[in-house]
């Protein structure tokens, strides 16, 4: 196997993108590599061009129907609109659905945090600042927030090694 | 009218000042879809949107880039979109063969019409792969001018292009006839 051969193969089996293109950036400038990649005539003749895309005088209407007015506004008034041109747009809902969306998305994504981080915690384990906790080996002696005591919780999740301290300032 | 003033003035409201951009990227846009989509009808539909796309965020588009660029960018996105749909409907592959086009009716399956480009290049390369090879060889972008496009690095943007090369020499010493589409 030349070392072209080599490459290739060193090409086909590493996963890292930044690998592959040192070993792509070789293959470019290598002559003996560079026969193994198709040259840019070769791709512009397997590929379809500008210049064989005749014919193309129906996107204009189509697109000045699209950004008409009465399109823009959900297409309420004036002509019916023909859905041909545009069959595969996708309904984008309003920017501010979308954000309210996204804020109830986090909200849920918030809450079930929570809830599973309180499912998790032992409820023993929490305590007010000043109070000895203990929790398999886990010593906290207090815990004070700008010099005030403060409440804390300790939760040691089952089947792992992780103790996980919740410190907040006493209301 | 340049492109600039085509855009101010499309910003001002006037829409039919848009058709200058449309008839001067309608070319290069489709071709482009066609690469990445596989065929005509799809990327026509996708030009139109990307256009319309376009239309609409015109206020967002920066004028120290490139017009085309960013239109390359919104049409890439949206053959992705297209992709992902079609690929959800498992139709893609079949496409050739449950719809044959007018154009391709008369002729074998794998031998591609003038604007189409062959179900080998289709079904070998993947679409960004395809996108990375077409801006490379007909709009002459590099690495990092195509990685831009993909929203990835350039490193990834080389690969992909250095992999559709070497994949299309394959292609093409198995078999030329299958792959030329003029």
């Amino acid at each position: 196997m030349g070392h072209s051969g080599i490459v290739e193969l060193l090409c086909r089996v590493l996963p890292v993108p930044a690998w592959k293109s040192g070993l792509a950036r070789h293959m470019e400038n290598c002559p003996a590599c560079s026969k193994k990649l198709a040259g840019r005539e070769d791709v512009r003749r397997v590929l379809v061009q500008a210049q064989d895309m005749g014919g193309l005088d129906d996107i204009w209407p189509a697109v000045k129907r699209g950004i008409s007015p009465a399109s823009a506004a959900g297409r309420t008034a004036g002509a019916p609109f023909s859905g041909a041109a545009l069959k595969t747009t996708p309904v984008r809902p309003a920017p501010a659905v979308r954000w309210a969306a996204a804020g109830c998305g986090l909200a849920l994504a918030a809450a079930l945090l929570v809830g599973t981080v309180r499912y998790l915690g032992n409820p023993d384990a929490s305590g007010s600042g000043d109070s000895m906790a203990e929790t398999s080996g886990f010593i906290l002696h207090s815990a004070r927030i700008e010099n005030e005591p403060a409440n804390t919780y300790i939760f040691h999740p089952q089947d792992d090694g992780m103790v996980i301290v919740w410190v907040e300032k006493t209301l | 009218m340049n492109e600039i003033e085509a855009i101010e003035a499309c910003l001002r409201g006037n829409g039919e000042e848009f058709r200058l951009i449309v008839d001067a990227y309608k070319g290069p846009l489709t071709a482009l879809a066609v690469n990445v989509l596989g065929n005509r009808q799809d990327a026509e539909d996708v030009c139109q949107e990307t256009f319309i796309q376009a239309f609409r965020h015109l206020g967002r588009f920066d004028r120290n880039l490139s017009l085309k660029t960013w239109l390359f960018t919104i049409l890439f996105r949206r053959c992705l979109d297209l992709l992902r749909k079609k690929r959800r409907f498992r139709s893609f592959s079949l496409r050739a063969a449950t719809e044959p086009t007018p154009s391709n009716r008369d002729r074998g399956p794998d031998t591609p019409g003038r604007g189409e480009i062959s179900n080998a290049l289709l079904e070998t390369l993947s679409a960004k792969e395809r996108l990375a090879l077409a801006l490379w060889a007909n709009e002459g972008l590099n690495s990092s001018e195509i990685a831009g496009i993909l929203g990835c690095a350039a490193s990834t943007a080389r690969v992909y292009l250095f992999n559709g090369r070497r994949k299309i020499k394959k292609i093409m010493e198995k078999g030329y006839g299958t792959l030329g589409n003029r």
